[in-house]
Formats: C-alpha cells, sequence, structure tokens
C-alpha cells in the first residue's frame, strides 16, 4: 500500500486524512 | 538558471509590488490594517493559513530531515489533531470575540493588562527571531536563484516584503499569500514531474528508499525510539494549535463559519503539500543522498540535478515564495505586538490618552518599517543567540499559550491569576529547559523543552483557578454566551 508498511501509512497519510475529511464535513454541517 | 529566475524574480516582484500598492488604497482605520476589515471568506483564509504556516525552512529541512529519518518523520497526524482543536473549540470563539491580536484576547478573557504585556513580549520575542531566520534563509534562496550577490538578494527581497506589508497590512499578506501558494503548488509540482522518470511514482520511490536505507518505511523510521517518536508528535500538536499567525487569522474571517471552513480546507491543503516532500525525501534518500553533505542541501541539490534550469528556477521560485509568505505574517504579529499591544492597549488607553486612528495607522505602518529593518539588520549579521531561541520559539510560545488560550475558551472556571502564572511558568519552564540543553546537560536532551513547559504550565492553571477568583460574570458572557 503507496510502498509503506501498512502502520506507517496508516499514521502518515490515512488517519490525518481521515481527520481533515471530518474537519470539512464538520464545517459544512455546523450551522451557525 | 540564474537568467531565467532573473525573469522570474522580476515577475514575482512586479505582482508582489501591485498587490501591495491596491491593498493600500483599501486601508482606512486599523481594523482594515490589521485584519482586512474582517472580510475574508473560507478559501482565502484557507490559503492564508497554510502559506503561512508552510515556510522555506519547512520545505528543504523537511525533506532532509525525511531523507535521513524516514517518511515517519513528517508529523501529518500533529497537523490534523492540532487543527482538531483549532476548529472545535477556538475558531468560532476567537472571530466571534474580534480582537486584532492574540494579547488582545488573553488580555480580554482575564481582564489583565499583564497578561496583555506579558503574552505581547513573547510573541515580540518569538517571532522577531523567527523574522531574522526566515529573512536570512529566503535572502539565501533568493541568492540560489537569481546569481545576485548574497548582500543585494537579501536587501531586495526584504525590501520587497516590507514594502507591500507596510503599506497593505494584512489584506497585502494575504493576497500575496495567494500568488505565494501558486508559486509554491507549481514549485513542488514542477520537482514531481521532473523525478517521475527517475525515481517513479511515490510508491516506487518509497521502496527505493526502503531498499537504499531499510526502515525508511518503517513505523519508528530510522534512529527514532517510539519515545522520541511520540515527544517529536507531541511538541508538533501543540505548536500547531499554538501557532499565532495560524489563530490570529481567526480574526480575518467573514464570520464563524468561514473561519471554521478556513481550517478545515487550511487543513487539506497543508496535507495535499506536505505530502510530496515524502516523495522528496524518498527520492533524495535514493538519488542523491551519497553526493550531499548535510541534510538541508537534499532538495536543492534534487531541483540542481533534475530539473532544467528553467525548471530549477521555478521550483526554486516556490521555496522563496514559501519564505515570503511566512515572514510578512510574522512581521505583521511582531510590528501588531509593539504598536497595538504595547502601545496603544498598554500605554495610551489605560492612560486615557484618546488618539485617532489615523495617528494609530501610521504608527502601525513606521512600527513595522521599524521591525523590517531590524529583521533585515539582524539577517545580515545574525547574532548567534538569535538562531539560538529560533529553535526554541516554537517552545517558548507553545508553552506560554496553550494553555491559557485552550482552557480559557473551554473551561469557565479559568481564573486570571492562574492563566498569568500558567503562562509565566510555562515559559520560564520552557526557557530553562532549553538553556539546559544549550548547556549539553545529558538529562535535559531527554525531551523536547516545549514538554516541561507545558507539564509546568498545565499544573499551574489547574490548581490556581480552583483557589482564585474567575473573571467577571459580564467577561465570561462574552466568550461563554447562553
Amino acid at each position: 500500500m503507496l510502498g509503506f508498511p501498512a502502520d506507517t501509512a496508516l499514521i502518515l497519510i490515512i488517519l490525518p486524512l481521515i481527520l481533515a475529511l471530518f474537519q470539512v464535513g464538520y464545517s459544512y454541517w455546523k450551522r451557525d | 538558471m540564474q537568467t531565467a529566475g532573473l525573469f522570474i524574480l522580476g515577475i514575482y516582484l512586479l505582482i508582489m509590488v501591485s498587490i501591495g500598492v491596491l491593498a493600500a488604497r483599501f486601508q482606512k482605520s486599523t481594523t482594515d490594517f490589521w485584519v482586512a476589515g474582517r472580510g475574508f471568506g473560507a478559501f482565502v483564509l484557507a490559503v492564508a493559513i497554510m502559506a503561512s504556516i508552510m515556510h522555506g525552512g519547512t520545505m528543504v529541512g523537511g525533506t532532509g530531515q525525511i531523507a535521513a529519518m524516514g517518511a515517519i518523520t513528517l508529523n501529518n497526524l500533529s497537523f490534523a489533531l492540532g487543527f482538531l482543536v483549532v476548529l472545535f473549540f477556538m475558531a468560532e470563539k476567537l472571530r466571534n470575540f474580534g480582537g486584532f491580536t492574540l494579547p488582545d484576547f488573553l488580555g480580554e478573557r482575564y481582564e489583565s493588562n499583564s497578561m496583555r504585556a506579558f503574552s505581547a513580549f513573547v510573541i515580540l520575542v518569538t517571532a522577531t527571531v523567527s523574522l531574522i531566520a526566515q529573512t536570512k534563509s529566503m535572502g539565501i534562496i533568493v541568492q540560489n536563484m537569481t546569481g545576485l550577490s548574497p548582500e543585494f538578494s537579501l536587501i531586495l527581497a526584504t525590501a520587497i516584503f516590507v514594502f507591500y506589508t507596510t503599506i497593505g497590512g494584512m489584506m497585502a499578506a494575504v493576497w500575496t499569500d495567494i500568488v505565494q501558494w501558486a508559486f509554491m503548488m507549481l514549485g513542488v509540482i514542477a520537482l514531481s514531474v521532473g523525478l517521475l522518470p527517475h525515481i517513479g511514482g511515490f510508491s516506487a520511490a518509497a521502496q527505493a528508499a526502503e531498499k537504499a536505507a531499510p526502515g525508511w518505511t518503517a513505523l519508528t523510521g530510522i534512529g527514532w525510539t517510539p519515545l522520541s517518536l511520540f515527544s517529536w508528535y507531541f511538541v508538533w500538536f501543540i505548536a500547531y494549535f499554538t501557532r499565532i499567525e495560524f489563530v490570529t487569522k481567526m480574526y480575518t474571517a467573514r464570520d464563524a463559519r468561514a473561519a471554521r471552513l478556513g481550517t478545515a480546507w487550511g487543513l487539506i491543503l497543508i496535507l495535499l503539500f506536505i505530502n510530496f516532500m515524502v516523495y522528496f525525501g524518498a527520492a533524495a534518500r535514493v538519488l542523491i543522498w551519497d553526493k550531499i553533505k548535510s541534510p538541508d542541501q537534499a532538495l536543492p541539490a534534487l531541483m540542481a540535478t533534475y530539473l532544467s534550469p528553467f525548471w530549477a528556477a521555478v521550483a526554486l521560485s516556490g521555496v522563496a515564495a514559501a519564505a515570503m509568505s511566512t515572514v510578512s505574517s510574522l512581521l505583521l504579529l511582531s510590528g501588531a505586538a509593539i504598536s497595538h499591544d504595547f502601545l496603544r492597549k498598554s500605554y495610551f488607553e489605560p492612560k486615557g490618552i484618546h488618539k485617532s486612528e489615523g495617528y494609530y495607522l501610521a504608527i502601525s505602518r513606521l512600527t513595522l518599517l521599524a521591525v523590517g529593518l531590524i529583521a533585515l539588520l539582524g539577517a545580515f549579521k545574525t547574532p548567534t543567540l538569535v538562531l539560538t531561541i529560533v529553535s526554541y520559539a516554537v517552545a517558548l510560545s507553545g508553552a506560554a499559550f496553550a494553555m491559557p488560550m485552550l482552557l480559557g475558551l473551554v473551561w469557565r472556571r479559568t481564573s486570571p491569576a492562574a492563566a498569568l502564572a500558567s503562562s509565566i511558568g510555562g515559559f520560564l519552564g520552557s526557557a530553562f529547559w532549553a538553556i539546559a540543553t544549550e548547556m549539553g546537560y545529558a538529562w535535559a536532551k531527554v525531551m523536547h523543552p516545549i514538554i516541561p513547559g507545558f507539564v509546568i504550565s498545565l499544573i499551574l492553571i489547574l490548581t490556581v483557578s480552583l483557589f482564585t477568583p474567575p473573571s467577571s460574570k459580564e467577561t465570561l458572557q462574552k466568550f461563554f454566551p447562553a
């Protein structure tokens, strides 16, 4: 996967990306 | 490369100066100057956040360090968690509070001019030393790009950013950030395209790096222990949500929603950008590691070896743009600490001396000009002390601000006395640890100075809050509505 072992890819790329997408989703969803 | 470099620099200079002149026409009050009239939408904010956080050193130093210590060195997770803190607890409240600077917020939340003055002092020290160091490295990049003399490169580059920031304020800094971001993206894409035939895609590059340096793709990288890796991530987690140039951008948002969206999209832009560093790090490890003397030469060597002169100049201009977008933000921070926090809020207004907006606008500009001059002089002949403080700037401001900022927005009970004690204690704890590290004590090297500073700050803010009175009801109403 991506040339990385799965644990490294998880911490380096996948988890941050999930968190980032969650933040974008949250920002759109939250109303003032 | 140097003719191409001069050509690109010429275009770049023209754009920056025009933006400065255009932005200057909108400067009617200090609100226009320090927070760009609070009119930025989410996209502009996201780009501004990304461009001011990513500096030239992040690209050059980051690529070298990743090449040396493995892919895991890139702390994407710290970015994501740090931004999460800002998004959940700070973005909306800071925007709705609507000050100009971080000391504005701390001073009002804790009803204390000492808090305001102390935080302005910390910002002044850390932002000014970083400004000097970044200005210096920006000069070196421009010199490599154009072949002009080191002195002339430094003066020219400094003159550009001091000019547009002084006349156009935050608005010019952010508008130029957008152009600088485009240069940065163009630069990393150009280098990636150049490297593709030699090393292959992301996956092939990582596998080749693993073959060249076993452990390069592993979870513990090369030369990390689990503890050192954990504290590396922790340090940057604290550092990202206390980056002053980041959190003060919240004040410039059009509304709370723009502040939230800007933060979230800013994170996406950062992740998009810095993952290129992993690719460059892998390529450097495989292709040129034996030919360079220090890791910092990895990125410039890749550009010089694998790109045509024109594209090498384009890629280098991306690094120069990254440096310049950061120095303009740092210049604004130092200038605001002096003319807004010290002069206006800690001296004139408490003494009841009334001055017009025009007066403050003029003072703000003069201050920026003076700080810009100091940065230039400092970059020419940098005192060793400045370089030493720079390497701890993140620790000092992180330990001084993390708890008073965050707890002040999430815990009503956080008391003024506790915040001040925590801020000073955290700062001194970090400074003490940094000095011990510099003096060569083995025990001090066990952890980064931000960690002891942070722990002291955390203990102080929790315990002192329990025994001292909280802020007044009116103040709390402002930060904890309904």
